[in-house]
C-alpha cells in the first residue's frame, strides 16, 4: 500500500512538473505567433489598472478606441478606460462589459450606440471579433462571449478563441524564433485603451447633414437591441449610470439619432449625440483637419472631443476620482 | 466528431474515467453506452442501419446455434450406425441448411451496403446504357448519404457470422454484447476489421488501468496524428493541386502526385488507425493490425499484405480460400493442366480467386468505374507476378543477378512502389480517362528539371511547408525502418532517461500544435478512408 502511494506521488509530481514545462512553452509559442495588434494591447492593458480605480468606461467600436482619449479627460478629475475595438458586436461588448465589472466599479459606462442598426455577420467579422477577445484573459465571461460566435459561426472553435495558438500557429514562418524575443501582451495601456491615429483625411459634410428630410426611422437589429437592453440591466443591477453617446462622422443622419434616441427614452437612459449642430459648434471640429476617415476622429479631433467630453461628463454626472 | 478533434479526445477521456471508474461488472455495458454515444455524434444518428445489422446477424447466429446444437445431438445418437460415407451425406445435407441460414443474413446485409453504397452507381450505368440505345426509359437512382463505418462493420459482422457458421466460433448469446463488438468505437471510422476471437473478450472482460498501457495508448494517438496532421494534410494540397489540374500539371508532375498521392493516403489512413488502436489501448484492448509498413513491400502481394492487412485477412479467409479450395476451381485447375501445362495448371486454382478478391478490394473502395479499374489493374498485377515469379527468377540467375543484397532489395522496394504509385493515379484522378490521359503525359512529357528550382512550388505549399513536408516524411522513413529491423520506438523511448523522454514528448506535441495543418479551413472530419 506504502509502495503503491509514493508510486502514485512520484507519478503526480512528474505530471506536474511536466505541465508546467508544458505551460511554459505553450505560453512561449503563443507570444510568438500571436498577431501583433495594438487594440488587442489596449484591451488587455486593461488588467494593469489597479482595481476599482476607474470611473468611466467607454464601450463599443472603433470610434470610441480612435476618438476618446482617457489621458485628455483626466484633466476634468476623473479616470477612465476605452475598452473598445473594431466594429465590436454588442454580444461582446456585453460580455467584456462583464467581465469588466469584476475588475472594476464605474459610476458612468458610456455606450458606442451606432452598432445598434445593424445584424452583426459573426462569420465575416472573424478578424475584429478576435480583436477584441484575444485581449481578454480566460474567464466564464470570455467562455460565454465565444459561445456565441462559435455559435454563430460553426468553424469557429472555442479552443481556438481561448488559447490563441491553435488559431495562429500557422504564422510560424512569419516568426523568427530564437532570434526575436516574445512579445508578452503589454500589462498596461498608457492611453488608458485609446489608440489615437495621426493621419488626416479632410473630410466635408453631406448635403443636409443632420437635416429632418422626413425620412422612416430606421429598424434597431433584435439582437444587437437585446444586448444593450442587457447591458443597461446590468448596469443598473450595480448601480452605474449608462450613456449612449454617438461621437461624430460623416455618414450619420439625423434619422438614426432620432431612432437611438427613441430607444434611449424607452430604456430610460441618456442619449448623447455629438452631431447635433449645437454640439458640433461647441465642439469646434475642423473637417479639413480632425478627421482620420469618414467614421473616425484623428489624433487632433479626438483631443478636441475629449476636452469637451470630460467637461461635459463631470458636469453631468458628477464623476468623482478614485 | 473526428478523431483528431478536441471533442474525441474529452470524449475519450469521459470514456476512460467512466470505463474505469463503473464496477468491474458493468465496464462492458459502460463501453456499450459509449460506442452509441460516439455514433450517434460522429454519425449523424444513421443508428438504424448498425441497429438491423446487429439484430440480423444476432439472429441468424442464434438460429445458427440452434441448429448446430440439435444436430450435434441428433448426430450424436446414429453417428454409431453410420458408415463414412452416410456421416459424409448427414455432414453435407446440415451444412446446406445451415448455409441457406448464411446467404439470408449475407445477402441482407451486402444488400443494404450494395444499395446504399452502389445503387446511385448502377443506376446511372443502366439510364446510360438505356440512353445510349435511345430507349427512352430510365430506372431512378439514389444517391444515399453512408452511415459511419458501414463498410467496416458490415465486413466485422459476416466474419463473425461465417465463423459460427464453420462452428469455428461460439456465438454470443447477449444482444448487447453482440452490438458491443459491432461498435466498438475507435473503430467505427476506418477500421480496422477486426475478428470475434480476437477482440471480443477484451471488449468483454473488465480491463483494469494500466497506467504504462495509457501512456503507450497515448504515444501512439500522438504519432498517428503526426502522421494525419502534418504529413497527409500538408500533402494534400499537392495531390490536390496536382490531380485537379491535370492538364497544367503533366509529365513528372504527375509521377510527384502519385507519389506524394501514396505518402498522403498512408499518412491518413495509417494516422487514424494508429490514433484507434491507441484509443483501444488506453481502454485495455488490443486492435488488430492494419499497416506493416507497406511501402517498403518488395511485390504487389507482400504489399498487400502490409496495407489494410486485416481487409486482405477478411477476402483471404472468407472469399479466397473457400474459392480456391471448391470443387469447381479444382476442376478448373485440372483442365488449365491440359491446356496451358503443368507450370500455368497448378497455379491455376490460385490465380482465379486472387484475381477475383483483388477485383472486390477495388469494388470495396468505392462505387465508380475507376475502383473497378484499380481492382483490374492489381488482380492483373497479383496474376503477372505468380505467372512470371519463376521464369523471371530463371531469368536473374542466368543473368547473373545477385538477388540476397541490399540492392536487389531496394529496387524491389522501389520496383513495387512505381507500380503501386500508378495504382494510386486511377484511383485519385477524377476518372478513367483522366488517369490514362495524366499516364500517357508522364510517360511523354516526363522532364526532371521541375524538380529543381521552383518547380516543386507550384502548388501552393511554399519553402518552408516543403521542409516541413520533406523532414516529415524523413522521420516517418526513419521509424518505418528502425521497426523493419524490429526496434519497438516505444519500447526503446520507455527505457530512456526521463528528461530525453520529456524532451521527445513535447517536441512532438509542440509539432503537431505548431506544423499540424488543422483551423479554421480546414475539416478534420475528412479522414479518406472514412468515406469507404
Amino acid at each position: 500500500m506504502k509502495e503503491k502511494t509514493i508510486n502514485f506521488l512520484k507519478i503526480a509530481v512528474r505530471w506536474v512538473l511536466f505541465f508546467a514545462i508544458f505551460a511554459m512553452i505553450f505560453t512561449y509559442c503563443s507570444d510568438m505567433v500571436r498577431r501583433q495588434d495594438d487594440e488587442v494591447d489596449a484591451i488587455y492593458g486593461f488588467y494593469g489598472e489597479e482595481e476599482n480605480t476607474i470611473d468611466a468606461l467607454f464601450m463599443g467600436s472603433s470610434p470610441y478606441l480612435r476618438g476618446i482619449s482617457p489621458n485628455t479627460m483626466e484633466a476634468n478629475g476623473f479616470t477612465s478606460y476605452v475598452r473598445a475595438s473594431a466594429l465590436q458586436p454588442p454580444s461582446v461588448t456585453y460580455h467584456l462589459l462583464a467581465e469588466s465589472l469584476e475588475y472594476q466599479s464605474p459610476e458612468l459606462v458610456v455606450l458606442f450606440p451606432d452598432n445598434i442598426f445593424t445584424e452583426y455577420d459573426y462569420v465575416e467579422r472573424e478578424g475584429d471579433l478576435r480583436r477584441a477577445l484575444d485581449g481578454m484573459k480566460i474567464s466564464s465571461h470570455k467562455i460565454k462571449a465565444v459561445s456565441v460566435i462559435t455559435e454563430a459561426d460553426e468553424r469557429q472553435s472555442m479552443l481556438s478563441y481561448l488559447f490563441p495558438l491553435f488559431r495562429y500557429h500557422d504564422r510560424w514562418k512569419e516568426v523568427e524564433w530564437g532570434v526575436t524575443e516574445p512579445e508578452p501582451l503589454p500589462v498596461i495601456s498608457e492611453t488608458d485603451g485609446n489608440v489615437p491615429l495621426p493621419d488626416t483625411a479632410p473630410q466635408e459634410y453631406p448635403e443636409n447633414f443632420m437635416e429632418d428630410m422626413g425620412e422612416a426611422l430606421p429598424e434597431l437589429d433584435a439582437e444587437s437591441a437585446y444586448y444593450f437592453a442587457k447591458i443597461i440591466d446590468l448596469c443598473a443591477e450595480n448601480d452605474i449610470e449608462v450613456l449612449l453617446l454617438h461621437l461624430p462622422k460623416m455618414s450619420w443622419s439625423y434619422a438614426q439619432s432620432e431612432a437611438i434616441a427613441n430607444f434611449a427614452e424607452e430604456m430610460g437612459i441618456d442619449y448623447l449625440d455629438m452631431d447635433v449642430e449645437e454640439i458640433r459648434n461647441q465642439l469646434n471640429l475642423d473637417p479639413q483637419v480632425d478627421y482620420y476617415d469618414q467614421g473616425h476622429m484623428n489624433t487632433t479631433g479626438s483631443i478636441k472631443i475629449s476636452e469637451w467630453l470630460g467637461e461635459y461628463l463631470t458636469s453631468a454626472y458628477q464623476l468623482h476620482e478614485k | 466528431m473526428s478523431f483528431t478533434s478536441v471533442e474525441f479526445i474529452i470524449f475519450l477521456i469521459l470514456v476512460m474515467m467512466v470505463y474505469f471508474l463503473t464496477p468491474k461488472r458493468y465496464r462492458w455495458v459502460a463501453l456499450f453506452v459509449a460506442n452509441y454515444v460516439f455514433y450517434y455524434f460522429a454519425g449523424g444518428g444513421y443508428f438504424l442501419y448498425l441497429i438491423l445489422t446487429t439484430l440480423s446477424i444476432y439472429g441468424a447466429t442464434m438460429v445458427l446455434d440452434q441448429m448446430i446444437g440439435q444436430n450435434k445431438r441428433a448426430f450424436a445418437q446414429v453417428k454409431d450406425e453410420l458408415d463414412r460415407e452416410q456421416k459424409k451425406l448427414w455432414k453435407a445435407n446440415f451444412t446446406k441448411k445451415k448455409k441457406k441460414v448464411l446467404l439470408a443474413a449475407v445477402l441482407f446485409n451486402f444488400g443494404i451496403l450494395a444499395v446504399l453504397k452502389y445503387s446511385g452507381f448502377v443506376g446511372s450505368n443502366i439510364n446510360a446504357v438505356f440512353s445510349g440505345l435511345s430507349l427512352g426509359i430510365s430506372v431512378p437512382t439514389y444517391d444515399f448519404l453512408l452511415p459511419l463505418g458501414i463498410s467496416f462493420y458490415t465486413f466485422q459482422s459476416i466474419g463473425y457470422l461465417i465463423d459460427v457458421y464453420r462452428e469455428k466460433q461460439v456465438p454470443e448469446r447477449n444482444l448487447a454484447k453482440v452490438a458491443l463488438f459491432l461498435s466498438f468505437f475507435p473503430q467505427m471510422v476506418q477500421g480496422p476489421i477486426s475478428r470475434f476471437s480476437q477482440l471480443a473478450e477484451q471488449l468483454y472482460r473488465p480491463n483494469a488501468f494500466s497506467y504504462d498501457r495509457a501512456k503507450f495508448g497515448v504515444q501512439l494517438m500522438v504519432w498517428g496524428a503526426f502522421k494525419k496532421l502534418v504529413i497527409a494534410d500538408r500533402a494534400r494540397v499537392i495531390v490536390d493541386a496536382i490531380f485537379g489540374f491535370p492538364e497544367t500539371f503533366t509529365g513528372t508532375y504527375v509521377a510527384v502526385g502519385a507519389l506524394v498521392y501514396c505518402v498522403q493516403l498512408y499518412g491518413d489512413f495509417s494516422g487514424g488507425i494508429d490514433i484507434a488502436t491507441g484509443a483501444a489501448q488506453i481502454l485495455g484492448i488490443d486492435l488488430e493490425k492494419n499497416f506493416e509498413r507497406p511501402y517498403l513491400a518488395t511485390s504487389i502481394p507482400d504489399f498487400w499484405r502490409r496495407w489494410h492487412i486485416t481487409l486482405g485477412a477478411w477476402f483471404r479467409d472468407y472469399v479466397f480460400y473457400p474459392l480456391s479450395l471448391s470443387k469447381f476451381s479444382t476442376k478448373m485447375g485440372k483442365k488449365a493442366r491440359k491446356v496451358f501445362g503443368n507450370y500455368v495448371g497448378k497455379l491455376f486454382p490460385v490465380l482465379i480467386p486472387q484475381f477475383i478478391i483483388f477485383f472486390l478490394i477495388g469494388v470495396w473502395h468505392g462505387a465508380e468505374w475507376k475502383y473497378i479499374a484499380f481492382g483490374f489493374y492489381n488482380g492483373t498485377l497479383i496474376v503477372l507476378g505468380i505467372l512470371l515469379e519463376q521464369p523471371l527468377s530463371q531469368l536473374a540467375d542466368k543473368l547473373g543477378i545477385k538477388r540476397q543484397c541490399f540492392s536487389w532489395h531496394l529496387w524491389q522496394i522501389l520496383r513495387t512502389l512505381a507500380l503501386v504509385a500508378v495504382g494510386k493515379i486511377i484511383t485519385r484522378a477524377a476518372g478513367i480517362g483522366q488517369s490514362v490521359s495524366m499516364l500517357k503525359s508522364m510517360v511523354e512529357s516526363w522532364d526532371t528539371s521541375i524538380l529543381f528550382g521552383d518547380g516543386l512550388l507550384q502548388f501552393g505549399l511554399d519553402v518552408q511547408d516543403m521542409w516541413v513536408l520533406t523532414i516529415a516524411i524523413l522521420v516517418l522513413l526513419a521509424v518505418s525502418i528502425m521497426q523493419e529491423t524490429g526496434i519497438s520506438i516505444r519500447t526503446t523511448l520507455a527505457k530512456q532517461n526521463i528528461l530525453f523522454r520529456w524532451v521527445i514528448y513535447l517536441i512532438a506535441i509542440f509539432t503537431l500544435f505548431i506544423f499540424g495543418v488543422y483551423g479554421l479551413e480546414y475539416d478534420a472530419s475528412d479522414f479518406i478512408y472514412r468515406g469507404f
